[in-house]
């Protein structure tokens, strides 16, 4: 597990894998990600794992139907196919303004540096960088813009409120 | 025209930054080539068949000399002294270095200017009608709307890699003049009858491979939620938009398969979810933004007499006098077209001396600011009528009035083979043919209005679909042909081309196209446009010219 965890600014060792309903957990293994399907299919049996367990999000999955179960994980992780996949934005966004989850949202696959700051606006809290990625350069990118134009699920005041209260 | 405070100023400025430090990266062997390519991309750089293409934003076509003298600087010390102004109002740089690029950015940021989003799988900049602020037919100024749309799509985190491309356009005018129902949206600004603004929203036009119209999806919107109703929009779109095939990535695509209407009650469905949680455009940001386009200082003037006024000058003043000047909203101003297609120039190109001397005109004669049409031509949008002669004069000297605005010679014309790795065929030498051969003013002018639209390839870069007349470059077993329709239009009443039947050799094209005109010529009604006659008639006796009887 040579991936790297970013989140609050620190470097971690990512200790997560995606839970399936048949195979046994390796001892180093800190996190689970639960697929929604395997969720709907096994509520009972998960809940009974001990590990820090975070949603597992893919781009096609509807979020509408797993609004009561939001509460029964310690995070969300979104997944990214590929970096030219932007419907994981999208997905946080949802999370973070509609469906009002405020724990921590991961992004995992493949994250680039490039795409740091527009997931942290919208409401990403963590980022499993791809191989290979600089992590000073990670760190940088997370404040590539001290100002916004639009608002977002980060909250950060738009130029156009910073303007209004002066 | 829209001033940066600090705020602009310091988001352009990082964004030179930040780009800066990717091309480093880059360059270092940090970032891989396929990672860098929607980085790049982002600001408009492509890389192209020759060399890498740089498309610069104009937002919304309105550029000042200060910015004009700038872009001449800038082509005659990292280009080739000239630059192309394109269908979106943008211009492109056609040999610049990736190494110098961030140089350029910082050039641009000094002017107030940028390439953000000028290409990518983003939102693209905006395009509006170019007598924005002055068309004597306008109803609402589109301009604070556009810079509100401008800056609500700069780096908006949750749409920077959408499944494709997406273009906004707004029209604010009884006549549409930015093709709105052929862009992805298409925002109509209009007036109720208490003269409140309200917006209806259209979704799903586009061009390319597929050519659609767009349908309308919401009417009467509040001008304070524009921008949570995009949100929505472009939320459902990122969502379920297709990603599996590059040709039905488009929204338009997307829109066809759910129908308008299922897709409009998505939307609104998002939209009133979006609504709960956001605050609504303020009217004081709002106001602020018409702040920054208010009328011009203008002198109170009379109309004067065109008629009048003609007979004061020769033949080819008259001509411009007609062709070129368009009507204003202020009584004794005027807005004049330059076309930018003088027979041998490509369309649209222009060089680092003619941008100078463009600027001092439009210092001395338009409060020192232009337009760029998506027709890639330039407008002074003020001109006071009385000196119209001398500026004609002026204008002349440069080689700059040619009086052909919107007639056969005006072609809109893509770079094609001679720019771009797609074409099948190339672009640029058949529109100069056409001028070629159709030298006769006298002719053109009884012809009248026509669109000319020149694309290389499907990939619609000239919009041939909705030009009076589309000639679209095809490849016949390795050789360059030409197919052409006619019948198309993007007004408020757009529709698509027909194609008359098999193509032709680029050598043809001109005597085709003269005799589809002898068709309209004998059988127009009085004032009638050569597009309204080809629908009226429908293909039939056209196909019967070109052809001969039996192909009809
Ligand atoms: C020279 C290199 C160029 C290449 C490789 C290129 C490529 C393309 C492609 C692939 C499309 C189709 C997009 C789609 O179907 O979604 C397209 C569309 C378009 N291009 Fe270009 N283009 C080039 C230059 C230009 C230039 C210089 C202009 C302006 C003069 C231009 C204006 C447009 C416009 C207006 C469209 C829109 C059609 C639509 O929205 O459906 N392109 N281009
Ligand atoms: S229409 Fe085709 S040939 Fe012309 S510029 Fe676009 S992609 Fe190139």
């Amino acid at each position: 597990m040579d991936r790297k965890l970013l989140k609050d600014n620190e470097l971690y060792p990512d200790h997560s894998i995606v839970w399936q309903a048949d195979t046994a957990i390796a001892e180093n293994v800190q996190e689970l990600l639960i697929p929604q399907v395997l969720w709907q299919a096994h509520k009972e049996d998960i809940r009974l794992l001990s590990l820090r367990k975070l949603l597992y999000v893919l781009p096609d999955d509807e979020l509408t139907d797993m609004e009561a179960d939001l509460s029964e994980f310690d995070g969300i992780a979104i997944q990214f196919p590929g970096f030219l996949d932007g419907r994981g934005y999208s997905h946080a966004r949802t999370l973070r303004d509609h469906l009002n989850f405020r724990g921590e949202i991961r992004a995992v696959g493949d994250v680039l540096v490039d795409q740091l700051f527009f997931m942290k606006r919208c409401g990403f809290s963590s980022f499993v960088l791809k191989p290979g990625q600089n992590p000073d350069a990670a760190i940088k990118a997370l404040s590539t813009f001290q100002l916004s134009y639009q608002g977002s699920s980060d909250l950060r005041k738009p130029v156009h409120r910073i303007r209004e209260s002066l | 025209m829209y001033i940066y405070d600090e705020y602009d100023q310091r988001i352009v400025d990082e964004r030179v930054d930040q780009f800066r430090d990717q091309t480093h990266r880059y360059l270092a062997g940090e970032i891989t080539e396929d990672e860098f390519l929607p980085l790049r991309l982002q600001n408009g750089l492509y890389i192209q068949r020759f060399a890498p293409m740089m498309r610069i934003a104009i937002p919304y076509g309105l550029i000042s000399t200060r910015q004009v003298r700038k872009l001449a600087d800038i082509s005659r010390h990292y280009d080739k002294g000239y630059v192309h102004f394109t269908t979106r109002q943008n211009v492109q740089l056609n040999w610049p270095r990736l190494e110098e690029v961030p140089d350029i950015l910082a050039e641009l940021a000094t002017v107030q200017m940028h390439a953000i989003q000028t290409s990518g799988a983003c939102i693209r900049s905006t395009t509006t009608d170019h007598f924005a602020g002055v068309a004597a037919d306008e109803v609402v100024d589109p301009r604070p709307w556009c810079e509100l749309i401008r800056q609500w799509s700069t780096f908006h985190p949750e749409f920077a890699f959408l499944p494709r491309k997406f273009k906004i356009a707004v029209c604010g005018s009884g006549e549409d003049r930015a093709a709105t129902l052929v862009h992805d949206i298409g925002v109509h600004l209009q007036k109720d009858g208490q003269g409140k603004i309200r917006i209806n929203v259209l979704a799903g036009g586009g061009l390319g491979r597929t050519p659609v119209i767009g349908a309308v999806i919401k009417e009467d919107l509040e001008p304070e939620q524009l921008l949570n109703y995009l949100d929505a929009t472009l939320r459902i779109y990122n969502r379920y938009g297709r990603r599996d095939n590059k040709y039905k990535a488009r929204i338009k695509i997307l829109v066809k398969a759910m129908t308008p209407e299922v897709f409009a009650r998505e939307v609104e469905t998002e939209w009133h979810r979006i609504k709960k949680n956001s605050q609504p455009l303020s009217l004081s940001e709002i106001k602020r933004m018409a702040t920054h386009f208010t009328k011009h200082d203008y002198d109170p003037l009379s109309d004067l007499d065109f008629n009048h006024l003609a007979l004061q000058g020769s033949p080819e003043f008259q001509r411009w006098l007609k062709q070129n000047v368009s009507a204003h909203q202020q009584t004794g101003y005027s807005a004049v077209t330059l076309t930018l297609k003088a027979t041998s120039d490509a369309p649209g190109d222009v060089s680092a001396e003619q941008l100078d001397d463009i600027a001092n005109l439009a210092d001395r004669f338009s409060f020192g600011e232009l337009r760029v049409s998506h027709e890639q031509n330039l407008i002074f949008a003020d001109v006071p009528q009385a000196q119209l002669p001398e500026l004609w004069q002026a204008l002349d000297t440069l080689g700059l009035a040619t009086p052909n605005r919107g007639l056969l010679t005006d072609v809109i014309c893509c770079p094609g083979g001679d720019y771009c790795a797609l074409a099948n065929a190339r672009s640029i030498p058949l529109a100069e043919e056409i001028q070629r051969y159709f030298e006769d003013l006298d002719y053109l002018h009884d012809i009248g209005e026509l669109d000319l639209n020149i694309s290389g390839c499907m990939n619609a870069c000239a919009h041939h679909h909705v030009g009076h007349i589309g000639i679209l470059g095809v490849d016949r077993k390795g050789e360059e042909y030409y197919q052409i329709q006619i019948g198309g239009s993007a007004g408020k009443t757009a529709s698509l081309g027909k194609i008359i039947g098999p193509s032709f050799k680029r050598e043809e094209v001109p005597d085709i196209i003269r005799q589809l005109m002898s068709v309209y010529l004998e059988q127009r009604y009085e004032g009638e446009r050569f597009i309204d006659t080809s629908l009226r008639l429908g293909l039939t006796p056209f196909k019967e010219k070109v052809y001969g009887q039996k192909a009809a």
